[in-house]
């Protein structure tokens, strides 16, 4: 106990969420809210950027966009004109920072109305925290005068906040508050988290992939904002995002390597094994708000008996209410919890199955995955919303074609790599035949290496830990002391509840992957069910940062401070209790899947099934 | 604005606390699981073992259950189970080998008379030590608290105080769960809503449900009342799917083996032996006993499970409770604390078949255990009674075997769960009592063979 208060007086005050005068939403905005606004100042010199800019889902965030009107009038209309400013933070900046979304009635005429995020949206931005929801601040004072300074107006415009990305983490990751009628805090949809633990962030605590080029936000999405423009025209940004395999179809249960022309008898249950890995990306795939996208397989089937076009599963995000109904016009206050996620984190694979009965004869595949910006139930909603808009709600959705199916040959270690890695992070079912998988990729030629980390994935998942050290142990010791190896080491110790040895491992792989919340989750829990409070403390630490509304880190870091009597553990305690997850999410999933077709299928591994292709075909 | 990732959360099985001083003991874990998708209906049966004053249940949740998630069945859908997937013995005696041969007179005779025709059947104050009653709640003969703790030690402390005694290394493995934020579901047994059959605690099997992509069963509370051995027994209930352990060798019961006739007698002990004695061969290997559809089985020891029984084990939540679409598996484990390793990480497993058949004419059966697409698997036992009357033709028959000479369909005995290692003497009379070779052990020398010798088959017991 001496120790313990002896460290305590010396501790430094713990880091909690803390809302802004904006509550729910946590901008800030220092100056005049008019000069905020000006995007004619920019326009002057810069034209062609003011004309990208135009057409992008930032020039249209505001209330001229009716996909957000009609989200935003129901939500004020159950949750009151203050819930709505937790929209207004990133959408409407402006007119937040000038009350005007605080008024009972909304004002579609108000000349600010369909403002969007103007170019101070960004530039003017100088700090941000990762707590999300519109955690910037943007200040509009003293803003340098290019034609007096030009340098200075460059430096001033090109914030370190701007350059390196941070500034974008304000809008680009999200949490429902009670103060905007959501029934408790969930962590929502988050780009930003999902790209500092990617790759492209220049760490990597999961895959020993080659790493792609290091890129922040700004390197992909410039003034035109590109994969944000989709409800405005196809976006070709979206055409190197994922990749897109099918490699192997299972035929009366058993799996077949798929080769176009493939023999499948007549009547013979054929399910297609589509796998999409998220190889261009740096956040999910769709990125966003993940239950409005409409991403979606679609197989074009070509036989004997004709051709024909089927849907398959869509890569997207499935929230429920308090009840286990879906939501799905993008009503955030009414979201309880999240029955289903099969968005694609940054160079992590999903499995989507369609599943149908042969016609008989050879069979051959095209397939691609479409992008609609918004699913139909949204879309229909947008239709009904009347106003000064600047998009039509009720016009047809642009599609884009994100990508088609690889059949090259070539490539087919790659496509089984990407099944291995989807089925890693399914079901315990799914991963006797990741292992398959994985040996099919090893024989085609995937590197040794980069198959054992996945290999001890699924191996520490099984709770196999002697055979998952004895495969980490065998990569080769040059590319052995990666992130990956070292949190897929961790990982496995942690399965088994063996946290002392999974420490040093833990250690290392923030060291490598400093910018992996996840990985810091796991290093403060193992220190604190080790007996190590204080090591678990400063791991809380360094991962609140990135992750500042963490459910496991706040709990994690209050049993910590309770441990070490640091005089903040009461608020931390208290932090916790605020962001702790909802009790009753498996209520409301099973509710779910009673209630609706799309949650029965909620499963890590989605399927349509489609039944006979051709009408006179018997089951 | 979700993008949430879908959590796992772990399953569970508990420890018993009691009174203070109260010897508790938990030798015997049965549960079944349903698994459909990610959900899994997790249903538990601990043998109590202590005084009839009031004791407890703690078994670590990964929510806040509500009463409407915490449901108690009747004993007897586990008393049924584990009939159902018990190994069984049974009794063929040869025919006369004299009587007139009609092919469907024998064959059905034979079948009947082994009931071969598939059976088909439709606290403390709040907050003291850090720990928080999230929900209280009664359940049949439980009172239920969920707990959340600030720390392992004052969950620790707070079960103490509040009069349990807790096994001595609890803290330890409480420290685990605690870190990871689970709750804590305490369910006491009121001793006035429980009934007590010879001192012992009748208690109602307790069902839970549960969203995770992780299929496994932890088992470390489970061990802390331990006080040897400790057997767990796991019937799993899948859509036409059995499962086998991950992180753990399987293997199967030996099976199809003939024994000799003293085994009636006590069957149990028997099966006790040849249980040892497969743990012993293989170390550290779960055994499968057990893999049928659950509306059928072959001999049957008693009825299949009926849609009723399907839906009180989860078929309800899962939406299915014809039991012809339940595969029902049963793996037995049996541990020491000191052989305690990882929690149970389950896998589908393809089909088995083993353990059926009829004996051939030289009295013996065939049938090894293989790989099918359908499974048809379990611990079968069998006294084969050759012919002991008189031959009164000049070509007799040999070797067609059925039912016993009086008629009727004897069932199958079967060795049920509560056996425990330590009860039985049968482990070193084993040899005398098998047939037929297992790993191991040999039978014997002297024990005589079964194939039917023409002329009078003496007695195979002297």
């Amino acid at each position: 106990m001496t120790l313990a208060l002896a460290l305590a007086f010396g501790a430094p005050p713990l880091e909690l969420p803390a809302e802004g005068e904006l509550a729910p939403s946590a901008a800030t905005f220092l100056g005049d809210p008019a000069r905020y606004a000006r995007v004619d100042d920019c326009t002057a010199c810069h034209k062609p950027m003011a004309r990208s800019w135009s057409r992008t889902a930032h020039a249209h965030a505001s209330l001229d966009n009716p996909w957000y009107l009609a989200s935003l009038q129901v939500l004020r209309n159950d949750a009151g004109a203050i819930a709505s400013r937790h929209c207004s933070g990133c959408h409407d900046p402006a007119l937040l920072a000038l009350g005007v979304m605080d008024e009972p009635e909304l004002d579609l005429e108000h000349p600010l109305a369909d403002l969007g995020v103007p170019c101070l949206g960004c530039h003017g931005v100088v700090d941000a925290s990762g707590l999300g929801n519109g955690s910037f601040v943007v200040d509009v004072r003293d803003l340098p005068d290019p034609r007096r300074d030009l340098d200075a107006h460059r430096a001033r415009m090109k914030s370190p906040a701007l350059t390196n990305g941070t500034a974008c983490q304000g809008c680009h990751r999200g949490a429902l508050l009670p103060e905007m009628g959501a029934p408790h805090v969930m962590t929502g949809f988050d780009d930003w988290g999902a790209w500092q633990g990617s790759g492209w962030a220049g760490t990597d605590a999961v895959r020993l992939d080659p790493a792609p080029k290091r890129a922040t936000c700004t390197d992909c999405h410039g003034h035109d904002m590109r994969g944000g423009r989709t409800v405005i025209q196809p976006d070709h940004l979206l055409d190197d995002a994922v990749t897109l395999w099918i490699p192997q179809l299972w035929v009366d249960g058993e799996p077949v390597p798929y080769v176009p022309g493939l023999d499948v008898p007549e009547g013979a249950e054929v399910v297609v094994d589509a796998v999409v890995r998220n190889t261009g990306t740096g956040h999910r795939f769709p990125g966003g708000l993940g239950d409005t996208q409409d991403t979606t397989l679609v197989l074009d089937l070509h036989t004997d008996r004709g051709e024909v076009r089927v849907d398959g599963p869509s890569l997207r995000a499935l929230p429920i209410d308090l009840d286990g109904v879906p939501v799905r016009e993008h009503l955030p206050h009414r979201i309880a919890g999240g029955a289903a996620d099969h968005t694609v984190p940054p160079g992590e694979a999903q499995l989507l199955q369609v599943a149908f009965v042969a016609p008989g004869g050879p069979i051959e595949l095209d397939g691609a995955l479409l992008h609609r910006p918004h699913r139909p139930e949204l879309a229909a909603a947008a239709c009904l919303v009347t106003g000064p808009l600047t998009l039509d709600g009720c016009a047809p959705l642009p599609e884009t074609v994100v990508t088609t199916a690889r059949p090259d040959a070539a490539e087919q270690a790659e496509a089984f790599h990407a099944l291995a890695l989807a089925r890693s992070r399914a079901r315990t079912e799914d991963l006797p035949q990741g292992l398959a998988d994985l040996v099919r990729a090893v024989e085609l030629g995937l590197p040794e290496p980069t198959a054992r980390v996945i290999e001890a994935r699924i191996l520490g998942r099984q709770g196999r830990i002697d055979e998952a050290l004895r495969t980490l142990d065998a990569i080769p010791a040059q590319v052995a002391d990666h992130g990956a190896v070292h949190a897929t080491r961790a990982k496995a110790y942690l399965a088994v509840w063996r946290f002392e040895q999974a420490l040093p491992s833990l250690r290392r792989a923030t060291e490598l992957a400093p910018l992996s919340a996840d990985t810091w989750v796991l290093y403060a829990e193992a220190a604190l069910a080790a007996g190590h409070p204080e090591e678990a403390l400063d791991a809380c630490a360094e991962g609140l940062v990135l992750r500042p509304r963490d459910p496991d880190l706040l709990r994690i870091q209050a049993m910590a401070a309770e441990a070490t009597a640091h005089p903040d553990s009461e608020l931390a305690w208290a932090a916790w209790d605020r962001h702790k997850r909802p009790d009753g999410l498996d209520r409301w999933r099973m509710a779910c899947e009673r209630l609706d077709d799309e949650c029965a299928l909620r499963g890590p591994v989605p399927l349509t099934f489609h039944g006979p292709l051709f009408p006179e075909e018997t089951p | 604005m979700i993008a949430w990732l879908v959590t796992a959360a772990h399953a569970f099985c508990g420890f018993y606390v009691g009174g203070a001083g109260a010897d508790l003991y938990n030798d015997a874990t049965v549960v079944v699981m349903m698994r459909d998708g990610s959900r899994t209906v997790l249903s538990m049966q601990n043998d109590y073992e202590g005084p009839t004053s009031a004791f407890a249940m703690v078994v670590p949740v990964p929510e806040v259950l509500s009463e409407d998630d915490v449901k108690t069945l009747p004993r007897e859908v586990f008393a049924k189970i584990d009939t159902l997937a018990a190994p069984r013995l049974v009794e063929y005696w040869e025919q006369d080998p004299c009587a007139p041969l009609y092919d469907d007179m024998v064959l059905g005779g034979a079948l009947r008379s082994l009931g071969y025709e598939m059976e088909m059947s439709a606290a403390p104050d709040e907050g003291d030590y850090g720990v928080t009653i999230e929900a209280k709640f009664a359940v049949g003969e439980y009172d239920i608290v969920i707990l959340s703790a600030k720390d392992s030690s004052g969950l620790d402390t707070w079960l103490r105080k509040s009069g349990y005694n807790i096994p001595e290394k609890a803290e330890t493995v409480l420290r685990g769960y605690v870190a990871q934020g689970t709750k804590f579901f305490v369910a006491k047994v009121d001793p006035d809503r429980v009934t007590f059959d010879k001192g012992r605690a009748v208690l109602s099997p307790l069902r839970i449900a549960y969203d995770d992509e992780r299929f496994g069963l932890p088992v470390r509370l489970g061990m802390l009342n331990a006080r040897g051995p400790q057997d767990l027994i796991v019937h799993i209930l899948a859509k036409n799917q059995r499962y086998e352990l991950a992180n753990k060798p399987n293997t199967t019961i030996p099976t199809n083996l003939r024994v000799d006739e003293r085994v009636k007698k006590d069957f149990g002990s028997f099966y006790e032996a040849v249980l040892a004695n497969t743990f012993r061969h293989n170390p550290g290997a779960v055994v499968t006993e057990y893999s049928w559809q659950s509306g059928s089985c072959d001999p049957c020891p008693g009825p299949t499970l009926d849609g009723n029984d399907v839906a009180s084990l989860g078929g309800d939540l899962l939406g299915d409770t014809d039991p012809m679409t339940w595969t029902l598996t049963r793996l037995h484990a049996r541990y020491t604390a000191e052989s305690l390793g990882e929690d149970l990480v389950f896998r589908p497993a393809e089909g088995i078949i083993g353990g059926r058949g009829m004996p051939d004419p030289e009295g013996r059966f065939t049938e090894k255990v293989q790989p099918s697409s359908m499974n048809q698997f379990q611990g079968r036992y069998a006294v084969l009674h050759p012919w002991t009357g008189k031959l009164a033709c000049e070509s007799p028959q040999r070797g067609l075997w059925g039912g016993p000479p009086s008629g009727g369909e004897p069932p199958p005995g079967v060795a049920r769960s509560r056996l425990q290692a330590g009860e039985v003497q049968a482990a070193k009379d084993l040899a005398s009592l098998l047939l037929d070779p297992i790993p191991g052990v040999t039978p014997t020398k002297g024990t005589r063979p079964t194939k039917p010798a023409p002329g009078l088959i003496p007695e195979l017991t002297e």
